[in-house]
């Protein structure tokens, strides 16, 4: 499908002239990617496995994640037994950056406000080494039955799996006086940067869309930090790219709370915030943030912040 | 409602799991009912007091991890325990090709071991769950989500 011509018009202005390559991208297969399970397996003994089944692997820039280079058929990363025993989980690279910012630790207490389908709880779990507390919270249940499923596939041992809207279990734990050492919000966001994976991202897009999610993040990063302790860490991510949804609800946390963003290195390719768009200028704070543009690391596009609660 | 198991239940549990396959848990947990003769392990570091206090305030859907079915004085793992714990237990069971794949795909097998109750598979180094030898068969426990077919 082709991107509709507002979608165009704005990655032209984020891109200029590079934007012919990332709508190249768009078109290409992701790799094969998984994430080893440190719950259950060793990193040595899963590559063994694995290539006692007879598939190329190949390392890349996050040591946990490794590339199938064998060609499989649909599904079959899904369907072998290394994966129903929690073995591996399969995530794409640019998603495992947002709990490798968060910097999870055991005996720590966190808070995953949007959680499904788990990708990154079951990370964080594993950094954790089930040591700590998890409350991994999702509203739809039929995202939350697969959240459910993948934490027990991957041996996830202490999370607390809750059913709620994220503004309201954020304002209930503040008011009853529970805070959290780090918060990652995985926001809900229009997936410009899944478009590799689903190009129904394509169809759905649209302007109205970018807003009215644009207004809900900016709710969710605000109920998020009233529930951190003073010095914790929240990590906000999209896994898009439209400033909106990204650098403007940054700017927002920073004018309404007293936060500051981090500096932050990853083992990927990124590029800073941007910090004008559409006549707005954002907080030069902003540069601090990580834009993953598909183009850079060959993987999906990705956006992550990480704030710092001064007091 | 929350029911996190009282001391001397805790102890009858973790008697039995080493008596039967000889499983120590080398870390802190708590051991919760779930249902009515299932149980949960949670490794989190909420004490009890504090996970009572959010189960009144929050909409709980799951605590930590299903770990076992506990009936009768027996104890059965769940296939996720096996996978975890089972590496180092006693009372494994080594299935050859064929009957590994017969197992996971759910079906019982026609296998006379020797011993009755409760044993672990094993294939190729990985624990596939939790069986039920008969004397003539083991039942098969392995969930739906977690079959091969």
């Amino acid at each position: 499908m082709e991107p509709k011509k507002l979608f165009v018009e704005r990655i032209n202005a984020l891109l200029g002239e590079e934007s012919n390559i990332f709508f190249d991208y768009t078109k290409k297969l992701l790799k094969k990617i998984i994430r080893v399970n440190l719950l259950k397996i060793s990193r040595q003994d899963l590559i063994e496995k694995l290539k006692n089944k007879g598939w190329e692997i190949q390392n890349t820039a996050y040591r946990d994640a490794l590339e199938i280079k064998s060609k499989l058929l649909p599904g079959q990363l899904g369907k072998a037994l290394e994966h129903h025993l929690g073995y591996y989980y399969i995530q794409e690279l640019a998603s495992m950056m947002p709990p490798l910012i968060l910097e999870p630790k055991a005996g720590e207490i966190i808070l995953d406000c949007c959680a499904a389908p788990g990708s990154k709880t079951t990370q964080i779990a594993m950094m954790m080494k089930n040591q700590g507390t998890i409350i991994a919270n999702d509203v739809k249940i039929d995202r939350l039955k697969a959240l459910v499923s993948n934490l027990e596939r991957c041996g996830v041992m202490n999370t607390i799996v809750t059913r709620m809207n994220a503004l309201t279990i954020c304002k209930k734990l503040a008011k009853s006086g529970f805070f959290f050492d780090k918060i990652l919000v995985d926001a809900p966001c229009s997936g410009e940067g899944t478009i590799r994976g689903d190009s129904t991202i394509l169809k759905m897009w649209n302007i109205n869309m970018i807003k009215r999610l644009s207004a809900l993040q900016k709710k969710l990063i605000s109920s998020a930090i009233e529930c951190l302790k003073p010095q914790g860490t929240l990590v906000y991510s999209t896994c898009t790219l439209t400033p909106e949804e990204n650098e403007s609800v940054i700017d927002f946390a920073l004018k309404n709370f007293n936060v500051r963003v981090e500096k932050i290195k990853l083992p990927l390719k990124t590029r800073p915030g941007i910090v004008k768009w559409q006549g707005q200028t954002f907080n030069e704070q902003v540069k601090n943030c990580h834009r993953i543009w598909p183009q850079d690391n060959n993987t999906e596009g990705f956006f992550i912040a990480k704030l710092r609660k001064i007091r | 409602m929350l029911e996190i198991l009282k001391r001397n239940k805790r102890i009858e549990i973790e008697n039995l799991l080493e008596k039967n396959y000889g499983i120590k848990i080398p870390f802190k947990y708590h051991l919760i009912k779930a249902g009515k003769d299932k149980i949960r392990i949670f490794t989190g570091n909420l004490p009890a007091q504090d996970l009572r206090i959010m189960n009144k305030l929050l909409t709980i859907d799951i605590i930590g991890m299903y770990f076992a079915f506990f009936k009768d004085q027996k104890l059965r793992l769940s296939f996720d325990s096996t996978t975890i714990f089972g590496k180092a237990a006693k009372n494994i069971i080594d299935l050859s090709d064929i009957e590994a794949r017969k197992w996971l795909k759910g079906q019982d097998l026609d296998k006379d071991i020797g011993i009755r109750g409760y044993i672990l598979l094993r294939y190729d180094s990985n624990i596939l769950g939790c069986g039920k030898s008969t004397g003539k068969k083991i039942l098969n426990f392995v969930p739906k989500e977690r079959r091969i077919l």
